[in-house]
């Protein structure tokens, strides 16, 4: 009952009401005074002037008096905005207790929303919003792109650190690439960089155990190694340090361990930094006799780290200038190159496919909240409706509204805060879902779900409390009055509130509709980058392929191995056929070659631009899946080194230069003018590695000259197996590596993988979109279709009395139906109608990322309107069905 | 001679006087006055400064009532916390005076 009181009890404590209060206590005061002291029989006059005395000038007490009390009621007022805020919260939750149905409805709504974008922005902030971990001051560093090369050479290099000093510090790295590690068993593959030793200063990076390695190191080589390959490997144990290590055939001591998430300036997980002096022994292309240092070659990346008061611009273009002068003293082909300084903040640097599709991903997910949002209004506001009397009776007995917005904002507030809470489960387990499916490959240090994601979290649940009280509570101040208390009549014409929830209804029914479009948009890409014919059957072509420097190290015997090798893989159970071959597609060797040919011009672009070498051994093109479509296929009798030289042209070739389609029989040389004439003897279709490069017609990787391996070159370092397996590749893939290890112990363990796996990744983008707008997708349909059920559901109640009039007067059960139905069907159509609309003006956005699918395609939009349309209406029939079974004489008896 | 009450112990008579019966403030006067008998000297206006005060601390609450010779008074009455204020408060006091009694009532030869 005191909570009764309180809430009920008017509080007016205007200045105006303390004065009258003051002055009517003061005169009343003086009044008994006097009348207690006539009574005892003094004077009217004494008893007066007595009272006076003994209280005070009446004048100078009043104004200490109000200020007491002015003091009183700001004392009052803090309490009791305190007490009601906590008195409504109790009030709230009582209420809440009491339809536990629509609290769960509530709450699982919301915490759907928030846990979806507490998702989005756990891995937005991951990708964006995080500089590469412990780097010092990674806002003035830079990596250094060229153009149109994109890396530089090492006397570029050379000359640039010169002469960029004192405005820049400067250091280099190369590619990551995979290198063998340990011996047999205990072999790994591990991703490698190769860096100089300024390398780890320029960053600022500090090592965990150990030191780094420095420029005398020639020696006795050393590297450094990564905290997850210290953990995966060495079990983190800090006597590593000074242990030996073999890597690919070299051996070289650790000498020290990298902080964990450390990857230099990127995000992808790297093992292993080594001296770049070594990488001539250690890359697979290397060898002694490669001119690493020469200016020809470039393949460095520098990093750039400039000092506090040098402009990025400014230093792009004194790097482009040294660049160019660079060139023109060593007279390389760079005289022209520009350099463009990329910052290493992910905020700064361009965006990758990955953050692409995650920045829509975060917006789609928006929308996903703000259909939760929706709904979850949705069912306040037909609370509020529910409530009226209730409502009705606290405005009867004086309560504020403000007071009344204040209880609805409390059950707001609980509900986003349980929604809140189920959010960061949601969350946890979509960033384990996001890690796998948008994320692999990248590294995270810690968790997804922190501190951040957390916060996040509870500024999002506050805002969507405050989002979700204003409907209501305006609704709630508009338009109840007391007529609520009498009931009105007829019942259930609340025209504000049908409006607002109609309007809720057709926003729900057009985000929903998006986000199909989007659905189905990455869903067609994803089916026509599938289709793309590659001209392989990556599915079932596996690579082996050995460490180079062991290749080169065997000399002669290489083809030995090879032999041995492909007759050990060939037994392997799976394997249904084996070749050699160098400069396989998916491999890192395009074994490049001029060509000429008798009576075309040197000048016809196809023989200008030259062709790649794929030098193999029968049975290649079964193996690969690759079809000869003209001509025949390499056999091993004719086709013998001492045979006639033959060749067979991929059809881009055979299209460009003989367009007549007559290309067999006729001659190819390999090289100059002065090579043997090659005849050319079959035509296979054309091959390509990458989805981006669609037409073949313009892909310069397309031209390819197949030789016999019999007839090549011998570029032993580029040289593989590939196999041909059946159904099961993964297994068959273990098998053949336990295979070449069994026959072949002594060589480091040879990679073993399934072409598909290099061509995969770059099916990314459109697989994600498709299966997170999925997702998003359906989660919005079907609070949609929640939505406009529980509106139609309501609208039907409302009218219960209407429509017992209706049948009473003989409506059937199909009228009434379709007089319901209609309702719900015309709020989705609406709904559909804006998305439509929307989804045209959006569509520039989304083209970008899609494959040969136009973001306007109307088969898409045709069948997201039917879709929605179908469960809309199907949602507004539940209600209308069930309005049929009333009977009109209980409901129109309820009045 | 009567002595002048201290602000800070008027507030305790008053919820004294308030835990007999609610009242309003010419009565409070009325019925300190009387138990005073005279050895207390009150301000009329330092008895509603503590009212105030008392009720800006939810020790006291006041509405508007009517006397029994009609007329419109405001009447204060003793909360919860007020009965509690009272308990504590007058234990202290009484423990207080007892303490400076026994000092002053100890013979000392001089």
């Amino acid at each position: 009952m005191l909570i009764l009181r309180r809430l009920f009890r008017v509080h007016e404590r205007t200045p105006a009401r303390r004065r009258d209060d003051v002055d009517a206590e003061i005169a009343f005061h003086l009044q008994a005074r006097i009348d207690a002291l006539v009574a005892r029989g003094w004077s009217l006059e004494d008893a007066a002037a007595e009272a006076v005395t003994r209280f005070g000038d009446p004048a100078v007490q009043r104004t200490v008096l109000l200020a007491e009390a002015e003091q009183r009621d700001r004392q009052l007022d803090t309490v009791d905005r305190f007490d009601s805020v906590v008195v409504e919260a109790r009030l709230a939750l009582r209420r809440l207790q009491r339809a536990p149905l629509f609290a769960l409805g509530v709450v699982a709504t919301l915490a759907l929303g928030i846990g979806a974008n507490a998702t989005m922005f756990a891995v937005l902030d991951r990708l964006f919003l995080r500089p590469p971990p412990h780097v010092a001051s990674p806002e003035r560093v830079y990596t250094l792109i060229g153009e149109p090369r994109h890396q530089i050479s090492f006397p570029a290099f050379m000359d640039l650190r010169e002469r960029l000093a004192p405005s820049a510090s400067i250091a280099v790295q190369t590619m990551a690439w995979p290198l063998p590690i340990g011996r047999g068993d205990d072999g790994q593959s591990a991703k490698a960089i190769f860096v100089d030793d300024q390398y780890f200063r320029l960053l600022g990076v500090q090592p965990v155990v150990g030191r780094f390695f420095t420029a005398d190191d020639a020696a006795a080589p050393e590297v450094v190694i990564g905290y997850a390959l210290w953990q995966r490997a060495f079990d983190g144990d800090p006597a590593v340090v000074g242990r030996e290590l073999l890597v690919s055939s070299t051996h070289v001591r650790i000498a020290g361990v990298l902080p964990d998430g450390f990857n230099g300036v990127g995000d992808h997980p790297i093992d292993l930094w080594i001296p770049i002096t070594l990488a001539a022994g250690l890359l697979p292309g290397g060898g002694a006799a490669w001119q690493w240092r020469t200016a020809d070659n470039a393949w460095l990346t520098p990093i750039v780290r400039i000092t506090n008061d040098t402009r990025a611009q400014a230093m792009q273009a004194r790097v482009t200038s040294i660049l160019q002068t660079s060139a023109r003293e060593r007279a390389t082909r760079d005289t022209a190159a520009t350099a463009e300084l990329r910052s290493i903040l992910p905020q700064r640097a361009g965006l990758t496919p990955e953050a692409r599709i995650a920045s829509l991903l975060g917006a789609v997910s928006l929308l996903v909240l703000l259909i939760a949002c929706a709904n979850a209004t949705n069912l306040m506001l037909a609370r509020v409706l529910q409530l009226e009397r209730e409502i009705g009776i606290r405005i009867a007995l004086g309560i504020s509204r403000r007071r009344l917005a204040l209880g609805l904002l409390a059950e707001s507030s609980i509900l986003a805060a349980l929604g809140g809470v189920a959010a960061v489960v949601i969350a946890i387990a979509g960033t384990a879902v996001m890690r796998n499916v948008l994320l692999d490959g990248l590294t995270w240090a810690g968790r997804l779900v922190d501190r951040r994601t957390v916060a996040f979290i509870a500024i999002a649940s506050a805002l969507v409390a405050l989002i979700t009280a204003i409907a209501p509570s305006w609704f709630a101040l508009r338009r109840i009055d007391l007529t609520s208390l009498v009931g009105r009549a007829p019942r259930g014409d609340v025209g504000g509130h049908h409006h607002m929830i109609s309007a809720l209804v057709v926003a729900q029914a057009g985000f929903s509709a998006l986000l199909l479009i989007g659905t189905l948009l990455f869903v067609q890409s994803l089916t026509r980058v599938r289709d793309v014919p590659l001209g392989i059957d990556a599915a079932h072509a596996v690579a082996v392929t050995l460490d180079g420097r062991t290749l080169r190290s065997l000399g002669p015997r290489a083809n030995e191995l090879f032999d041995e090798l492909r007759t050990s893989v060939a037994r392997v159970p799976g394997v249904e056929s084996v070749a050699l071959v160098e400069g396989a597609p998916f491999s890192k060797w395009f074994l490049a070659t001029g060509i000429a040919v008798p009576g075309r011009a040197s000048t016809l672009p196809a023989i200008a631009q030259g062709a790649f070498i794929r030098a193999v051994t029968s049975p290649y093109f079964t193996t690969m899946g690759t079809r000869v479509i003209q001509g025949r296929v390499f056999g091993n009798s004719e086709d013998r080194a001492d045979g006639e030289l033959v060749a067979i042209v991929s059809a881009s070739i055979a299209r460009s230069i003989w367009p007549a389609g007559d290309a067999i029989g006729r001659c190819i040389r390999l090289g100059t003018d002065s090579m043997p004439c090659r005849r050319i003897v079959g035509v296979a279709e054309d091959t390509r590695e990458s989805v981006a490069r669609v037409s073949a017609s313009d892909d310069p990787y397309a031209a390819i000259v197949y030789v016999p391996l019999s007839q090549g070159r011998h570029t032993v370092g580029a040289r593989m197996l590939v196999a041909r397996v059946g159904s099961s590749a993964n297994a068959t893939i273990a098998s053949i590596r336990r295979a070449v290890h069994a026959a072949e112990p002594t060589i480091p363990l040879p990679e073993v993988w399934l072409m598909e796996a290099h061509h995969d990744p770059e099916l990314r983008p459109w697989r994600i979109g498709a299966t997170m707008f999925g997702i998003f997708g359906g989660v919005a349909l079907l609070l949609s279709a929640l939505g406009v059920y529980s509106v139609i559901g309501q609208s039907t109640a409302r009218r219960a009395r209407e429509l017992g009039v209706r049948m009473a007067l003989g409506a059937r059960a199909a009228d009434i139906v379709w007089l319901v139905g209609v309702q719900g069907a015309t709020l989705v159509a609406i709904g559909l109608g804006i998305a439509t609309l929307s989804a045209i003006v959006l569509a520039p956005l989304v083209q970008p990322l899609l494959f040969e699918t136009s973001a306007r395609s109307p088969v898409v939009y045709a069948s997201v309107v039917a879709v929605v349309l179908v469960v809309g209406v199907t949602a507004s029939l539940v209600p209308a069905v069930r309005a049929t079974r009333l009977s009109p004489i209980s409901v129109i008896r309820s009045d | 001679m009567a002595q002048p009450i201290l602000p800070g112990n008027l507030e305790i008579l008053v919820l004294k006087a308030l835990a007999a019966a609610p009242m309003h403030g010419y009565a409070i006067t009325d019925w300190l006055e009387q138990r005073a008998q005279g050895k207390l000297a009150l301000a009329d206006s330092a008895l509603y400064q503590a009212l105030y005060r008392l009720e800006g601390r939810r020790l006291v609450k006041a509405t508007w009532g009517v006397t029994d010779n009609n007329r419109r008074a405001k009447i204060y009455q003793l909360t919860e916390k007020g009965r509690a204020e009272l308990r504590t408060e007058s234990a202290k006091w009484n423990e207080y005076a007892a303490a400076i009694g026994a000092i002053l009532s100890t013979r000392v030869s001089s």
